[in-house]
């Protein structure tokens, strides 16, 4: 029975202009984003691997001192996603280069094209379609579901036969999915194709990644097919419902997440660039201003001239690993306050179902704010690793005085090194572990949504009144 | 003809998704209204901050060398009503001789982890309800009253086509302008009683262009709905088309129109850009270290440093150190500002096609109605491109009136550019003796600051309402025009249709 109803519905929605419509939209923004994206792919691929290059290059020509190569910052660059092509986690504007010498990380730089004269665009990628497009669809597909029905008089007819109603709900919701699921599923296979026609390749984690969005997608959707249910089983007119389901959309789904940056700013305060300068200003000046207190002379030098007897190079490092502390200090405090800040925006606008969508796909993906925060810790432990590395190093080398500290290269080793030995950084995917913990509880709250307006549907359906009025 | 408009304003305004339409749209003006005044009380605060810092430190300012003013931009009070491209760009700007000021990313002072939010404005709700609701409201019309078989019997009297249609359009307008008329009278009222908030006459006119335009707008949607509807045959048809054409207006021409102007039109990557400053630098740098070579330092290099914010400078130092800093100075002085205008036709020329970048992407965005009021509306607020570049065209000269400054004091080749010891304590130690003897008597404690009385400061000054008008007026001529041809065709459809 209930076979029957899913194949009338579906039926009848394919056959709807708006149906058409939306496929044709969609599709229409599938492609078109597809092939920007792989454009603009293949460009960044590029550039990426040109400046990745370049660093590995300069770091090599670093290995013959090792204390050239401590104190070489290394641009390390961001790598372009393809699966940036399904959920682009904005990157295009997060910052995408982190600097390291093994003293310090810097505040990653955003290094891109963008043109600010244009106001701010998104990405034409799947986040995009589905979570606007394809939920306004969601809406327009299921407004009359039932209020539609009672209007043409042919709901009490269809529950006058032996089908209970829970069946026919249950017909007419599954219906509706395997309708949505029509264009991503064709949208999809474009957008293979198109991959695929440029010589570019999903590997198979990437293809787990994209079967588990394509579930969440489906989830997102249903949440707006059940609203849409819900209103129209509770007016009497479908003209009613659409007006209301309207205004719940534009509500849930552009209103309150872009309240997000006013919330966010509002409640935690991020100091600006030059503030933090600033500090490192304060905070330096603070440890030379206590030289004594690092050894006797530590604040005096004489360039590379070690024979000088009012010079002490171990009390000079210590004042220097201080300096580079504070730095790291400060810089880190600025990094964690710009996740806080921008992930408060992102917890307080998760009433809207668009916010636990991106959140849970952006964790699935490994991409955006959660992987920029993965990169600059990454990029810390990188930075210990390779100074362990060096130290190792230097302890063969029997002229060095074994100090490391930072622009006091004649302190430490001077011996060339094995490029090849020298840990290089290689950027560890978030696991689905990871994402797991990242996004445990925003899927479960989409999963509880899904389940108790099901829930409502039932029974207000169950004593809905079916005439006609 | 006026009953029947009279008549389709009843109807209308009865309507129970009138009814909520309004009142969702007031709330919204008005819960959106209060969240932004909180955020314009705080950027206001911290402004204030900023600047009062600012003057603090100029006050403290003891050498030219050091003399960098940081100046900042007031929040724009009207960007409640469009944000245009207000939160891409920095409010500050460095004023010193080495460089020009230019736009720059909002990511060089403040978190660019922010730029995955879009950020809410009045146009926005516009958009969305407004333009929804007139959907709703023209829908059906034609097609709606041809079914209910009304529209037959209207036409059987001895009305004319074109009077029943031009009252239809009529009516809807007038619905829909109530809804904006009080959304714009709460907004109005909230700005006027907000204790932080004062704006000035051009403010105001600015507020009521908004309006203008705003009811512009609506009636053009009115008649691109009232054509469809004149076009098809039922009701639920025309809706589903206008919401297609709803979601194309507002999400996929911005987005594909952005795409083609940064395909269409070629900039080089800002990196390039930066290398070549690079290289100019590095000449510069060359040039100096020549004349260092050439005119080598002879004599007793003694000195005291100590630290301001933007550098330090000397408290003492023998006669032939200063006296050699002038010479230098006198010489890399004029050289840092020749550069920096070197720097600065580089820097000009790649402005100049993001410029033009963003205006081709205007250009295809007038395609869509509702981009165009989001133009329009971005330029009233002084937010758009011309607006929000104002401010460093404004820093760029008023770094012109510090160079001018500079140069009028004759600052490169005075002591005070980097010392600020007296020219009667320069002297020449014999011994170390001496020098010690005297560096007790000459350094000094306590420096007196610049006195910079005569310093011009920084106003920012807004462009006037006049010229904002003058560059929208295109853009407001196309949308008229548009609403004028879509009424036109509407018409010659309704003239065509059958009616039964």
């Amino acid at each position: 029975m209930t076979g029957n109803i899913i194949r009338k519905e579906l039926l009848t929605n394919i056959t709807s202009l708006r149906f058409l419509l939306a496929l044709a939209v969609s599709i229409a923004l599938f492609v078109a984003g597809g092939f920007i994206f792989v454009s603009r792919y293949n460009q960044e691929m590029s550039e990426y691997s040109e400046k990745t290059n370049n660093n590995l290059a300069r770091l090599n020509e670093a290995s013959k001192n090792l204390s050239e190569v401590a104190n070489y910052v290394q641009m390390i660059q961001r790598m372009p996603k393809l699966t940036r092509l399904f959920c682009s986690g904005f990157e295009k504007t997060l910052p995408n280069t982190f600097q390291t010498d093994v003293f310090k990380v810097e505040i990653p730089e955003v290094n891109n094209d963008m043109n600010f004269f244009i106001s701010r665009f998104v990405d034409l990628d799947w986040m995009f379609v589905i979570s606007l497009i394809l939920s306004f669809m969601a809406i327009l597909l299921t407004f009359d579901s039932l209020s539609g029905e009672k209007e043409r008089g042919t709901l009490p007819l269809a529950l006058s036969n032996s089908v209970p109603r829970d069946t026919v709900l249950l017909g007419k919701y599954l219906g509706a999915i395997i309708t949505l699921a029509i264009p991503l599923l064709l949208g999809l296979l474009i957008n293979l194709i198109i991959v695929n026609l440029s010589g570019l390749q999903f590997d198979s984690g990437q293809w787990l990644k994209i079967a588990a969005f394509m579930g969440l997608s489906i989830l997102y959707l249903s949440i707006f097919l059940l609203l849409g249910m819900l209103v129209s089983s509770r007016s009497p007119k479908s003209s009613t419902s659409i007006v209301i389901l309207l205004f719940i959309w534009v509500v849930l789904v552009i209103l309150i997440p872009s309240t997000g940056r006013l919330i966010a700013e509002k409640f935690v305060r991020v100091p600006t660039r030059t503030e933090v300068d600033r500090m490192i200003h304060e905070a330096v000046t603070e440890i030379w201003n206590n030289s004594e207190r690092y050894g006797k002379n530590a604040g005096s030098w004489a360039g590379n001239n070690l024979k000088v007897d009012w010079i002490n190079p171990p009390a000079r490092a210590r004042l220097y690993n201080a300096v580079t502390d504070a730095k790291n200090r400060i810089n880190e405090d600025y990094v964690n306050k710009m996740v806080e800040q921008v992930n408060l925006g992102r917890n307080t606008t998760k009433i809207s179902p668009v916010t636990l969508y991106q959140t849970i796909s952006e964790a699935v993906f490994g991409i955006g704010v959660p992987r920029f925060q993965s990169i600059f810790s990454q990029t810390a432990r990188y930075k210990d690793v390779l100074k362990e590395f060096l130290i190792a190093e230097d302890k063969k080398d029997p002229e060095s005085l074994h100090l490391l500290a930072w622009r006091h290269e004649v302190i430490f080793s001077q011996k060339p090194v094995d490029f090849n030995a020298l840990p290089k950084f290689a950027e560890s995917d978030i696991s689905m572990k990871e994402a797991m913990k990242i996004a445990f509880w925003d899927l479960s709250a989409l999963v509880i949504i899904n389940i108790l307006l099901f829930a409502t549907i039932y029974v207000s359906f169950l004593r809905c009144d079916v005439r006609q009025r | 003809m006026w009953k029947i408009t009279k008549k389709e304003l009843l109807a209308n305004i009865i309507t129970f998704r009138f009814t909520i339409g309004t009142v969702l749209f007031l709330g919204l003006i008005v819960l959106l209204m209060t969240i932004l005044l909180g955020d314009y009380a705080q950027k206001l605060e911290r402004y204030n901050e900023l600047v009062a810092k600012e003057s603090e430190e100029l006050r403290q300012t003891m050498t030219y060398q050091n003399l960098k003013p940081t100046i900042h931009q007031p929040p724009e009070i009207l960007s409640f009503f469009s944000r245009g491209i207000e939160d891409n760009l920095a409010k500050e700007a460095d004023i010193n001789i080495s460089t020009v000021p230019i736009p720059k990313g909002s990511y060089t002072s403040t978190n660019p982890l922010l730029s995955i939010f879009s950020t809410p404005d009045i146009t926005l709700i516009f958009n969305l309800v407004i333009s929804l609701l007139i959907l709703l409201l023209v829908y059906d019309a034609v097609s709606g009253e041809k079914e209910e078989k009304t529209l037959a019997l209207i036409l059987s009297n001895s009305i004319p086509r074109n009077q029943v249609l031009f009252s239809k359009f009529l009516g809807a307008l007038i619905t829909i302008s109530i809804p904006i008329t009080l959304g714009f009278l709460v907004a109005g009222l909230i700005l006027l009683f907000s204790p932080i908030i004062s704006l000035t006459a051009d403010d105001w006119l600015r507020i009521a262009l908004i309006y203008f335009v705003s009811l512009i707008t609506a009636g053009t949607l009115c008649s691109i709905g009232l054509f469809i509807s004149s076009v098809t045959r039922q009701a639920s048809q025309t809706l589903i088309i206008l919401f297609f054409l709803w979601v194309v207006f507002i999400f996929a021409v911005p987005n594909l129109s952005t795409y083609l102007a940064t395909e269409i039109i070629n900039v080089e990557s800002r990196e390039s850009v930066d290398s070549q400053a690079d290289e100019l630098h590095q000449e510069m740098n060359k040039k100096i270290e020549e004349f260092i070579a050439q005119n080598p330092f002879s004599g007793n290099q003694i000195e005291s440093d100590a630290n301001e914010p933007h550098g330090s400078y000397m408290r003492f130092a023998t006669k032939s150190y200063v006296r050699y800093g002038q010479k230098v100075w006198a010489f890399a002085g004029p050289l840092t500002i020749d550069y920096a205008d070197k720097e600065w036709q580089l820097r000009k020329t790649y402005l100049e096609k993001l410029e033009s970048q963003g205006s081709l992407a205007e250009l295809f965005s007038f395609i869509s109605p509702l981009s165009t009021y989001e133009n329009l509306i971005s330029a009233l607020s002084r937010s758009d491109k011309a607006g929000s570049k104002r401010f460093h065209e404004q820093a760029a000269e008023y770094r012109r009136q510090l160079v001018k400054y500079l140069e009028d004091k004759k600052a490169f080749s005075s002591i005070r550019y980097i010392a600020t010891v007296k020219e009667e304590h320069l002297f020449e130690p014999k011994d170390i003796k001496e020098y010690s003897e005297l560096r007790e008597k000459y350094e000094e404690k306590n420096p007196q600051p610049l006195n910079l009385e005569d310093l011009p400061r920084f106003h920012f000054s807004t462009e006037n309402v006049a010229a904002t008008v003058k560059r929208i007026l295109p853009g407001l001529g196309l949308l008229s025009f548009t609403g004028i041809l879509f009424f036109l065709c509407a018409y010659v459809a309704f003239l065509k249709y059958d009616v039964r």
